[in-house]
């Protein structure tokens, strides 16, 4: 489970043709567009954000709020690489300084690290799992806007509940 | 000369016609492999500052310059490095046919991608064969983009480039310019009112608005700016009120 | 009324200089007609040749064709123009007031020329009505889709060469065979008369709808014109080529010529040359004397430099070429002027070679006649030329803002 923490021992006493190895091989991943990402997931879908571009939030938000959400949900695992600037940049037709800069920050809030060589990686605090109290927190900006909507249409709350059951008992059969 | 790793400079740029002004104190500096887009109203000063920054027209006063060469007199090794798009395709011969006019281009540079662009031919459908001035004017300005990439610039000026441009085009096009900056670090300046192009390929943007530069800084902090709520669009709109 | 009135005052405003221009001279040869010239003989007769009259000539001559070129110019534009269509029967109105212009200039031309010598009067008559007809073809080709069936457009220019020996012969005078004479002269107007009606009828009733794509007997047309553009384009890869391989330098004339002169239309100034060959003969012998001559000269010279100039207006291809060429702002200045006084000088030379042909092809069949004041006179009319161009490249191009040219359209029949 720790197989990152035997990774950092064994590439600082690498010699020279393991390191030429460990490059070479990485590039050739670059080349043959197969970066694998989420052990957990479906192989068949390898990038799990969504962007909008034309949303008042900005692209880089969006993606580390998705990063976060998604870690938060223990779908991705301390050791899981993340897709690469470029693929995310050419599979999303973004700016790749906008990608880099939302790995930047995942980076310096310590959600993600960045190996040399091979690329961006959850990263190892155990704290990344959040209890489902903080969790539940992330979700309550869309639960009030909801909320003010339903106000807003003059909905009884019971209604209201009544939808949001319906709605997550079809989300967990489709998952 | 300056640092080597700005790209464009507009120091305290100012021109008028006449008694119209145009472009009032503008300060402007793009670094290498920054894509900047340029938004403004119809009038605003977005060609005159593209035109400026090529050496098509004097300024009254202020500096403009392209790789820390001053822009009214490039040097011929600064044009090797740089693609522009104009926003009318009429400088182009109609007799000719796309492939003649793109050979004939490719004797003004001392590089040319021939694979790429047979690559880009094929794959926005122009047949090189036909003669310009029979293809539609989509297909025209895809002839343009074409020509100015041929030769594998680092600097791109767009004015306009896809205005005549299907969305399906568009997307491909955009698609096109972030390989090329993820590949080369390609700087480019990008002049469209498309802001929906914009937000997917700027990561910086600069407006003009009364002869001035109003913002000019990355996207994400102008979003954020306006609390998240706007997008790029809305945002230009709420300037200009 | 007021739609007539609005009408022509559009067709002033177009062409404003131009319209003031005829203006201005149509006076001052009026009024030097009034108080220098009397009623007495005819202003084309070879005897009492003063220089001020050899001026007067000229001028007159360059007036009447460039009366032609206006008219031509309103038939094309209402043809072409967005404005003018949404006018109901725009073309039919337009025919009626071309018509109504040239009914006025020739009653104003035969005022001026002097009622005396009724030879003198029907020989010009002649000539200005071949050179309508020299203009209906011109039309004919500028406004392809006009004649419907286009097959024939090769025999049209060679009937307009031909038919040169019609206002030749009236200046010769019936004497000789008189009737041969009829006969071609009724021959003449019997064609001009067809093509008269035909340009009419196709004029008012041209539907853009009738334009088809698929083959018809006019699509033959395209093809040829297919083939001159191959043709063209094939020079021009030729050029590319050598280019390419380092032959020409870079900084050669070829590379800026393709995009400034491409599809040259080498047969227009061969054309001029060979007409102008002919006219010198005859008309410095016979009652149409040497000024006419100078002033077909000067006028043909006139459009030559129009055309060239208008080679500095090209803004949109000078912002393209500046920004694509990879050289110095000097350099490519340099390089434009030297590609034009190399493009002009090269036309020059071909109708001065077609010039001479006709005057020895003429001098071996007909009367002699020195080629000396010819050769003089021409080599100062292009070199004259020369200055002229280097003059609009100075005030136009150098050290200017290409983004502030002002584009002018080029009539696609002449490059």
């Amino acid at each position: 489970m720790f197989s990152n923490q035997v990774t950092k021992d064994e590439k600082i006493s690498l010699d020279i043709s393991l390191l030429v190895y460990y490059i070479t091989d990485t590039l050739m991943q670059f080349a043959a567009g197969e970066i694998k990402i989420g052990k957990s997931m479906n192989d068949n879908k390898e990038i799990y954000f969504q962007i909008q571009p034309s949303s008042g939030v900005p692209i880089y938000k969006q993606i580390v709020e998705q990063v976060e959400r998604l870690v938060a949900g223990g779908y991705l695992s301390p050791g899981d690489e993340l897709p690469s600037v470029r693929k995310v940049a050419v599979h999303f037709e973004v700016n790749p300084m906008t990608v880099s800069k939302a790995y930047s920050m995942l980076e310096a809030s310590n959600i993600v690290e960045r190996r040399r060589g091979m690329g961006m990686f959850i990263a190892s605090n155990s704290d990344n799992a959040k209890s489902v109290k903080q969790r539940i927190e992330l979700i309550r900006p869309s639960l009030e806007e909801a909320a003010s909507q339903a106000k807003q249409l003059g909905l009884p709350n019971e209604k209201v509940l009544e939808l949001l059951k319906k709605i997550l008992e079809d989300n967990n059969g489709k998952q | 000369m300056g640092n080597s790793d700005v790209i464009i400079r507009l120091e305290k740029v100012s021109k008028s016609y006449g008694d119209k002004q145009v472009l009032k104190n503008i300060d402007l500096t793009i670094k290498k492999g920054t894509i900047m887009g340029l938004v403004g109203k119809n009038g605003a000063g977005k060609t005159t500052m593209i035109k400026s920054l090529l050496g098509l027209l004097k300024l009254d006063s202020g500096k403009a310059s392209l790789f820390g060469e001053d822009s009214w007199d490039l040097p011929g090794e600064v044009k090797q490095k740089l693609g522009y798009v104009p926003q009318s395709v009429n400088g182009f011969d109609g007799w000719m046919t796309v492939d003649a006019l793109l050979e004939y281009t490719s004797v003004f540079y001392d590089k040319w991608n021939k694979n790429k662009v047979d690559h880009l031919l094929k794959d926005w459908n122009i047949d090189p064969k036909a003669r310009f001035r029979s293809l539609s004017e989509g297909e025209k300005q895809k002839v343009a983009i074409i020509m100015a990439m041929g030769h594998e610039p680092e600097l791109y000026i767009f004015d306009e480039p896809v205005a005549s441009l299907d969305p399906v085009a568009r997307r491909s096009f955009i698609k096109e310019l972030i390989d090329l900056n993820i590949e080369s670090g390609t700087t480019m300046l990008f002049s469209t009112h498309i802001t929906s192009d914009l937000e997917r390929i700027a990561a910086d943007v600069a407006i003009l608005k009364d002869n001035e530069l109003k913002y000019v800084g990355g996207l994400s902090d102008l979003k954020e700016k306006y609390g998240e709520q706007l997008n790029l669009e809305d945002i230009f709109l709420e300037l200009n009120k | 009324m007021k739609l007539i009135f609005g009408t022509i005052i559009y067709y002033f405003r177009s062409y404003t200089k131009f319209n003031i221009i005829l203006l201005l001279i149509s006076t001052i040869i009026t009024c030097h007609k009034i108080f220098f010239l009397g009623s007495g003989d005819s202003l084309f007769s070879h005897k009492d040749i003063t220089f001020s009259k050899f001026i007067f000539i000229v001028i007159f001559t360059v007036f009447m064709l460039g009366l032609f070129w206006r008219i031509l110019l309103i038939l094309i534009e209402s043809f072409t123009s967005d404005i003018l269509q949404m006018i109901p029967e725009i073309r039919k109105n337009t025919l009626y007031l071309c018509a109504l212009i040239l009914s006025i200039s020739f009653g104003w031309a035969i005022f001026i020329i002097g009622a005396g010598d009724i030879n003198i009067l029907i020989h010009f008559s002649i000539l200005n009505l071949w050179i309508v007809s020299l203009f209906l073809t011109i039309v004919s080709k500028a406004l392809v889709p006009i004649y419907r069936t286009r097959k024939l457009w090769i025999l049209k220019w060679i009937f307009v060469l031909f038919s040169i020996i019609i206002p030749i012969i009236t200046a010769k005078g019936p004497s000789r065979h008189p009737r041969l004479y009829i006969f071609l002269i009724s021959t003449f107007l019997i064609v001009l008369l067809y093509q008269l009606i035909n340009f009419i009828r196709n004029y008012i009733n041209f539907r853009t709808d009738l334009i088809s794509n698929h083959k018809t007997p006019g699509s033959k047309i395209d093809k040829l014109q297919d083939m001159i553009e191959n043709f063209y384009t094939r020079r021009s890869m030729k050029t590319i080529d050598k280019l390419k391989t380092g032959q020409y330098s870079k900084r050669s004339t070829s590379l800026v010529h393709i995009a400034l002169f491409g599809n040259e239309y080498l047969f227009l100034w061969l054309f001029i040359g060979l007409i102008t060959g002919t006219v010198y003969v005859h008309f410095i012998k016979e009652f149409s004397p040497l000024p006419l001559f100078v002033g077909i000269m000067l006028y043909f010279g006139l459009v030559s430099l129009q055309v060239t100039y208008m080679v500095f207006r090209q803004k949109f291809k000078i912002e393209f070429l500046y920004t694509s060429l990879c050289l110095t702002r000097n350099d490519f200045e340099k390089l434009l002027l030297k590609t034009v006084i190399k493009c002009h000088l090269s036309r020059s030379y071909k109708t001065l070679i077609a010039i001479l042909t006709a005057v020895v092809i003429n001098n071996i069949f007909l009367d002699a006649v020195s080629f000396i004041p010819l050769i003089i006179y021409i080599a100062s009319v292009y070199l004259m030329q020369i200055i002229v161009i280097y003059m609009y490249w100075y005030n136009i191009i150098s050290r200017r803002d290409y983004a502030l040219i002002k584009q002018v359209n080029v009539i696609k029949y002449i490059s």
